[in-house]
């Protein structure tokens, strides 16, 4: 069994890329770092297990949105940074404004809006 | 740049392979603690399970799953080791033709002069002059002589003031072997070159220096060459002091000045080693009168750059008029047309020597071979495929995706035709230099023949291939119900015949028959060649040609000398004649002009110059020209005695239509000659080709023709001792003439040998593919048929109870793979003849629609599938029906 989150819920299907990438544009993070800013930022609702950031992370890779290095952490360890690249702005900028249109049109069906 | 960063990163994670693995492990561990020392200890998940869900979304997982595929590929093709085999070296014999005709035809169509700088703006110069020049009837050759050279160099290089297009024009000559030392000791090819050869071309010297305007003059030989790198290394051990040293060459004595670098070969079909200036080839020319670079001759092959504004319309236009203007300036020549054509030579307009003909056709014939391979290939996996249908349907209920089975079916096929690949490969390379030798003996290439091009041909072909043969047999076996098959296996499913395996089989019947069609119209036109009558007989006659610059020397007249040396010869064992004669059978013809008695020019008869030919008067017997009417010249027609003329049937009747041609008066050279009277009519004879209609000959006693050279020795000998009769005749004749610039002596039948030797080697290749052909054919109906009878065991066993006997049984199942070989025979006989027009150029006395080789291929093809399916009916209908009726 994949140990999923369990009492939290998931992160919605096909965001967990655009919300890396969001992440990213802070500047270049390790992996930690990734899945605990998203969890800081939305008061540990989305909780990223290592079990889907890392297979993401590894697609991004393959997709060319995220070039990725072996640099010094501030504790003096060894780790993985992942920047986002210029092709990987472009692509977050249109997941984003898709993902508006999404959510707009979601909530007008819900009578929310 | 999204594109690139992936790449970039899938080619390193390819290159780091498991220590990109170790990379991921380290990150995921590191990940851990610090979630470890947040969560108090508490780490959570599974760490393996992380760790292999990121590799299969790397490209690992996809070298994991093709690493798996090809090893379980391996493992079932080791279990049936009789179809790997076969399969295998199908696949071999269709790639390795294929492989090897693609490096010939690389090597003569394809791929510009290696060496040369910008080989796109080089153009070949072709010559149209307004008459035949070939004797198969072409009109256009890529040769000029100085002249033309010259003008149109001229021409280019001065344009009009309204025009800026410009081009520089090289001259070679063709790369032909010189004794190198002291004593000619070692053979090297040499190409006389313009002086702006190399710089034009873009060659730079690898050492010392290439040839320049000290060159330039024609009048003064220049004593200087270049050598080519492997010519320094071979022979002059590749040392530096080799730049200045004076070397014998032929009859020249040069100083080496540079050396060319090692891929450049010129521009000659046979690749040169040493290039000298033009300006010395008349040093190893025959001189007459006239200065070489002054007549006219077919002795220079040009080639042309273009400038960079050059129109090549407009400077052929130019390049004719300079032609014309020079034509005019020399008193009775014809003007040529000039035509600018490809570098390669090949590829050029001018008529293709026959073994280039050749070479084209087997490499389609060669093309026809992969697909038979291809469809033979292909019905086996489809048999292969359908006696794993239970395999297939447990792997299936397994749970195996669909996609997952193609992939490791089309991986099947690819291991099987990679496997195939690499032994036709090893094919190739010791195809392609046999065939080299074969087609081309005299041509000289650098480099070797399979290279990276051939590879990357192969490869394409094996990949397609693999896949065509695959496809099918895939789609086919994962479709249909997966409980039905699981239950039965592939017997009791009911035999039903596949049209697939249907359509393979009519497809190599079909491709079987062309082949054998196009073997079965070679073979018969190399005989209808060899059956030509020539009008005399090679295998009998040896002659002599002699080069002579000093005659002076010998006196104004070499004849009595000659024929001195001639009656020596007499005494030879195995001289049966002697002849003396101003040219020997099939060396070339001359023409003279001729008028009627009334004054009428008999110059042209019909359209035709007659040739003549003066000879001694056992000139006839020597080579077999045979008498029709009148009389053969004897010793009575001497000087003073009345002039007398033998003409050839054609002759006689051309210009004698309406009478008797013996004892016509015709006058020779000039209106006011005195009569020669025909005294006879002999058999036409072939003056210079074997496939040539026989041009108009008569002939006239040599003792009636004071002021004629007659260089030519012609003997009568048996034919067993003709070598050891042209040893002796050259050595005597080199005893005589010491300072003779060329002394040959060799049999008719060893001259004209290499104009048998295309239709010679076409016969064995089409005959060669034929049979490989067939055997691949017998193979696939062998196979097919085999595994109907295995599908029918049950339904012949059910026949057999029921009381059919073992002939009922045989005809159902020779019946059945007959129908479909038949149709593809009918389809197949269709197709030769509409290809036939494609090899019209390789066919003599013999049309592509012949009934006899039509008839001879399908009974052939017939014979053979018959015989392949009657061993495995046999087999299915001898047994017992109680066994037969129990193998479920």
């Amino acid at each position: 069994m994949p140990p999923a989150a369990v009492s939290r819920p998931d992160v919605p299907s096909g965001t967990l890329d655009m919300l890396i990438l969001r992440t990213l544009t802070l500047g270049s993070l390790h992996g930690y770092a990734i899945a605990q800013h998203i969890a800081k930022l939305s008061d540990g609702v989305l909780k990223v297990a290592q079990g889907s950031l890392y297979p993401a992370l590894e697609r991004l890779l393959n997709k060319g949105w995220v070039t990725v290095r072996w640099a010094e952490t501030p504790t003096k360890r060894q780790a993985r940074y992942y920047t986002i690249s210029r092709s990987g702005r472009k692509q977050l900028d249109t997941r984003e404004s898709d993902y508006d249109r999404v959510t707009h049109a979601i909530a007008r069906v819900l009578g929310r809006a | 740049m999204s594109i690139v960063h992936g790449w970039m990163h899938r080619v390193y994670v390819l290159i780091r392979g498991e220590r990109y693995a170790e990379e991921v492990r380290r990150e995921m561990n590191f990940h851990r603690e610090l979630d470890a020392l947040a969560q108090g200890g508490n780490s959570l998940g599974n760490e393996t399970y992380h760790r292999e869900s990121v590799r299969e979304t790397t490209v690992l997982a996809w070298l994991d799953r093709l690493e798996r595929n090809v090893m379980y590929a391996l493992r079932g093709l080791r279990r049936s080791p009789g179809f790997s085999a076969t399969v295998i070296v199908t696949i071999a014999l269709g790639v390795g033709v294929n492989a090897t005709m693609f490096s010939l035809l690389d090597r003569l169509l394809l791929r510009p002069p290696p060496g040369v700088s910008a080989p796109n703006e080089l153009r070949r110069v072709y010559n149209k002059p307004g008459y035949t020049v070939t004797p198969r009837g072409g009109n256009i050759v890529p040769r000029f002589g100085y002249p033309s050279f010259a003008a149109m160099q001229d021409a280019w290089r001065n344009p009009d003031a309204n025009t800026d297009a410009t081009a520089q024009l090289i001259a070679f000559t063709s790369a032909d072997s010189l004794g190198l030392g002291e004593a000619g000791e070692t053979p090297v090819r040499v190409s006389f070159v313009s002086s702006n050869f190399f710089s034009v071309l873009g060659v730079r010297p690898i050492a010392g220096r290439t040839f320049g305007t000290e060159e330039a003059a024609i009048e003064s030989p220049t004593p200087v060459m270049v050598i080519s790198e492997r010519l320094w290394r071979s022979t002059f051990g590749g040392e530096r002091a080799v730049l200045g040293r004076r070397v014998r060459i032929g009859r020249l004595n040069l100083s080496v000045v540079g050396i060319a670098p090692g891929d450049f070969a010129g521009l000659a079909e046979s690749a040169a080693d040493a290039w000298i200036p033009l300006n010395n080839y008349g040093g190893t020319a025959i001189s007459g009168d006239t200065p070489w670079y002054k007549s006219y001759g077919y002795s220079l092959t040009l080639a042309a750059r273009l400038g960079r504004a050059a129109n090549e319309t407009e400077l052929t236009t130019r390049a004719n008029t300079a032609l014309r203007a020079l034509a005019s300036s020399m008193r009775g020549r014809d003007s040529a047309d000039l035509i600018l054509g490809s570098i390669i030579e090949a590829r050029g307009p001018a008529e293709k020597p026959s073994e280039i003909e050749l070479t084209t056709r087997v490499a389609a014939v060669a093309v026809i071979v992969l697909l038979l391979a291809c469809a033979n290939v292909a019905s086996l996996m489809l048999t292969r495929a359908t006696r794993r249908a239970r395999e297939i349907a447990v792997r299936r209920a397994l749970g195996a995706s669909r996609t997952r089975l193609y992939e490791q079916l089309l991986t099947e096929s690819i291991v099987l035709a990679a496997l195939g690949g690499v032994a036709a490969v090893l094919l190739a390379t010791w195809g392609a230099t046999a065939l080299q030798r074969l087609l081309f003996p005299k041509s000289h290439w650098v480099g070797a023949l399979v290279n990276w091009r051939v590879l990357g041909f192969s490869a394409a072909v094996v990949f397609v291939a693999g896949i065509a043969m695959g496809l099918a047999p895939a789609l086919l076996s994962t479709r249909g119900d997966v409980v039905a098959s699981l239950r039965a296996g592939a017997t009791e499913r009911g035999y039903r015949r596949s049209k697939l395996g249907a359509a393979l089989l009519g497809l190599q019947a079909a491709l079987c028959v062309v082949l054998l069609v196009g073997a079965g119209l070679l073979v018969r036109s190399r005989a209808n060649v060899e059956a030509i009558d020539l009008g005399i007989e090679p295998s009998r006659i040896v002659f002599s040609g002699l080069g002579v610059s000093r005659e002076k020397q010998y006196g104004s007249d070499i004849t009595p000398v000659l024929a001195q040396v001639s009656e020596g010869m007499r005494g030879f064992p195995g001289v049966e004649a002697t002849a003396l004669a101003t040219s020997a059978p099939m060396t070339g013809i001359s023409f003279t002009t001729m008028f009627r008695p009334n004054g009428d020019s008999m110059t042209k008869i019909a359209g035709q110059y007659p040739t003549y030919t003066n000879v001694s008067v056992e000139y006839f017997k020597v080579a077999g020209i045979r008498l029709l009417s009148g009389r053969l010249f004897t010793s009575a027609d001497r000087e003073g005695a009345p002039l007398v003329m033998v003409v050839s049937r054609k002759m006689a009747r051309l210009a004698w239509p309406a009478q008797q041609a013996l004892g016509q008066c015709v006058l020779i050279g000039k209106q006011n000659s005195p009569c020669t009277t025909v005294v006879g009519v002999v058999e036409d004879t072939h003056g210079m080709g074997v496939i040539e209609a026989p041009a108009m000959a008569y002939y006239r006693p040599l003792a009636q023709s004071a002021g004629f050279r007659a260089p030519f020795i012609v003997l009568r000998v048996n034919p067993a001792r003709a070598a050891a009769v042209s040893t002796e005749l050259r050595t005597r004749l080199a005893r005589t003439f010491p300072d003779a610039p060329s002394i040959s002596a060799r049999p008719v039948a060893a001259m004209i040998d290499s104009q048998f030797r295309s239709w010679r080697i076409g016969a064995d290749l089409f005959t060669a593919f034929g049979l490989l052909a067939v055997i691949v054919a017998a193979v696939g109906i062998y196979s097919t048929v085999a595994y109907g009878v295995a599908m029918r065991t049950h339904e012949i066993g059910v026949r057999m109870a029921l009381g059919a006997d073992v002939r009922a049984i045989l005809n159902l199942i020779v019946s059945d793979g007959m129908m479909v070989v038949g149709s593809g025979i009918v389809v197949g006989v269709a197709s030769a003849l509409s290809l036939g027009r494609f090899i019209a150029s390789l066919l003599f006395g013999v049309t592509a629609s012949d009934a006899a080789t039509l008839i001879g291929a399908v009974a052939i093809l017939a014979a053979v599938a018959v015989c392949a399916s009657l061993v495995p009916a046999w087999r299915g209908a001898r047994v017992d029906a109680m066994v037969a009726l129990r193998t479920e």
